[in-house]
């Protein structure tokens, strides 16, 4: 009788701790959410034809059915931290990025799709910064990479103009940044920009420790002085500032900048890898680290339900997603007051992002009508324009 | 009298049946549906359980939880969504632990004065 009465005793407490442990195991992952949706910078830079209600974000969210999401990412160099707070000297030094000029060039530009129906391909186009392209608000026709910082200087006249405090001033030129390179790429590419997500350099690197390294994979070994990159042939994992040379060397390559989009994009094909292949996101230590790192680095655009979008990424794998870069026409173009830019076709542009969105079906052979024919002779031509393979995530790709 | 004591009679097995069934269907069903269901079938089970249905009412509402999104893991739902779920239900979770220890304190007060 005593021994049952202990045994029931027992058997109460361990049901006991189990319910406990379940119950702190739904408050940890409620935490970590909730981390993530009140610690992460925003900016409300999306324009967006049906008004959402943003300012819901604490609250459960409620599942609306997927859709397919445009993302512009946006690596941008400045010196200082999302807060607006400059970086450590040594962070500085580590990275050879000298003193901060005052402007802030987006150096890296990509726009990643992903697909509602997880049977179709992920894409990320990477826009070259140095395309020489017709930028948002009337500036004209200079450099990708400008549409963000004459936005920004624009409205930061004017706002300075009407006397508005220097933290206004900061804050509101900025989102009109933001606001003026989504315009840009919206116009040069067609594709309808949902999400916005900027990271600059010292946040990169962050991300790069909390996930525990990158695969990269390097066709010959590099020595450049620019960037500091310093690195061997064949694979290796860099983290920290290393990756950060990884992804930021342009000098000593053959295609200057354009190799530069190769190794961002090889760099991310490893990230996705690591990120959905690794079980990164299964680890609850890694996944805290990244979200601590992201609240850090990274600035989005409000409003974004971010529960839904990592349930719409679990779907992909690595081979479902591709790197490729928009086609450009000559990468020397001289220009009136923005020396040598890549030139580009808006039309071409265009018409490379449509293929991406609907693959024209391979026709079978022996049906040849002649409309079939002119799709075929056109994504020849978009293939042509596009002359490299591109890069998918299902391993580690090799790059110059 | 009589017949509210015949209302809470609801054996322990039962109690935790119900919760199930309820739980697994505002799983399948999503969204809010899962938590709200988890909230119902607590409330339910505490205010109609039998006297020796206490201890498994009040302890049932997390590992009753932890159960459906676990066996829609080994059924074939991702992690990540599991988790996610598990995330969204949390609020709901500690809100119907309170529910169901108030109503399970009332109700222990309440034969105790009878």
């Amino acid at each position: 009788m005593n021994a049952k009465r202990v045994a029931s005793w027992i058997a109460r407490s361990v049901v006991v701790l189990v319910s406990a442990a379940m119950l702190a195991v739904s408050a940890y992952a409620y935490v970590t959410y909730r981390n993530v949706t009140t610690n992460l910078a925003t900016d409300d830079v999306i324009v967006s034809d049906t008004p959402s209600s943003s300012s819901s974000s604490a609250q459960a969210p409620v599942r609306k059915p997927a859709q397919d999401v445009n993302i512009l990412l946006v690596g941008i160099d400045s010196r200082t931290d999302n807060q607006g707070h400059p970086l450590p000297r040594q962070v500085l030094d580590a990275l050879q990025a000298g003193n901060s000029d005052g402007e802030q060039n987006t150096d890296t530009m990509m726009v990643v799709h992903v697909p509602a129906d997880s049977t179709k391909k992920a894409f990320a186009v990477s826009l070259p910064r140095d395309s020489y392209v017709s930028i948002a608000g009337g500036f004209g026709m200079h450099k990708l990479n400008s549409a963000y910082a004459r936005g920004k200087i624009a409205a930061a006249n004017t706002l300075r103009n009407q006397g508005k405090d220097a933290d206004t001033v900061t804050r509101e030129s900025t989102t009109a940044g933001r606001k003026n390179l989504i315009a840009t790429v919206t116009a040069l590419t067609g594709l309808h920009i949902d999400h916005y997500a900027e990271i600059n350099l010292f946040g990169f690197s962050e991300i790069t420790n909390a996930v525990g390294g990158v695969p990269v994979c390097l066709n010959n070994p590099v020595h450049d002085s620019y960037s500091g990159a310093n690195f061997p042939a064949g694979p290796q994992t860099l983290q920290g500032i290393d990756a950060l040379k990884f992804v930021r060397q342009r000098h000593g390559l053959a295609g200057g900048d354009l190799d530069r989009v190769r190794r961002q994009q090889a760099f991310l094909a490893g990230l996705a890898n690591r990120m959905f292949s690794a079980g990164t996101l299964a680890d609850p230590g890694k996944v805290s680290s990244l979200v601590d790192a992201l609240t850090k680095a990274v600035v989005l655009d409000k409003g974004w339900d971010l529960l839904g979008f990592a349930q719409q990424l679990r779907d992909l794998t690595g081979d479902h997603i591709e790197f490729t870069t928009i086609p450009t026409i000559r990468p020397n173009l001289p220009t009136p007051s923005d020396g040598v830019a890549v030139e580009v076709s808006p039309a071409a542009v265009k018409a490379f992002v449509q293929n991406l969105l609907d693959p024209a079906p391979p026709t079978p052979p022996g049906e040849g009508t002649p409309d079939a024919r002119k799709i075929v002779v056109q994504q020849e031509k978009v293939q042509k324009i596009a002359n490299v393979q591109p890069i998918d995530a299902g391993g580690i790709p090799c790059v110059d | 009298m009589s017949t509210r004591r015949n209302l809470t009679t609801l054996p322990g097995w039962l109690a935790v049946l119900l919760t199930l069934a309820l739980a697994v269907g505002g799983f399948l069903l999503g969204g809010l549906y899962f938590p709200i269901s988890v909230v119902i079938g607590g409330v339910i089970t505490a205010l109609f359980a039998e006297r020796s249905a206490f201890f498994a009412v009040a302890v049932q509402p997390p590992v009753i939880t932890a159960v459906v999104v676990a066996g829609a893991v080994l059924l074939g739902r991702p992690l990540l969504d599991a988790a996610t779920q598990l995330a969204s239900t949390f609020p709901y979770l500690a809100g119907t632990m309170v529910a169901v220890i108030v109503i399970l304190l009332v109700r222990v007060r309440s034969v105790r004065s009878a």
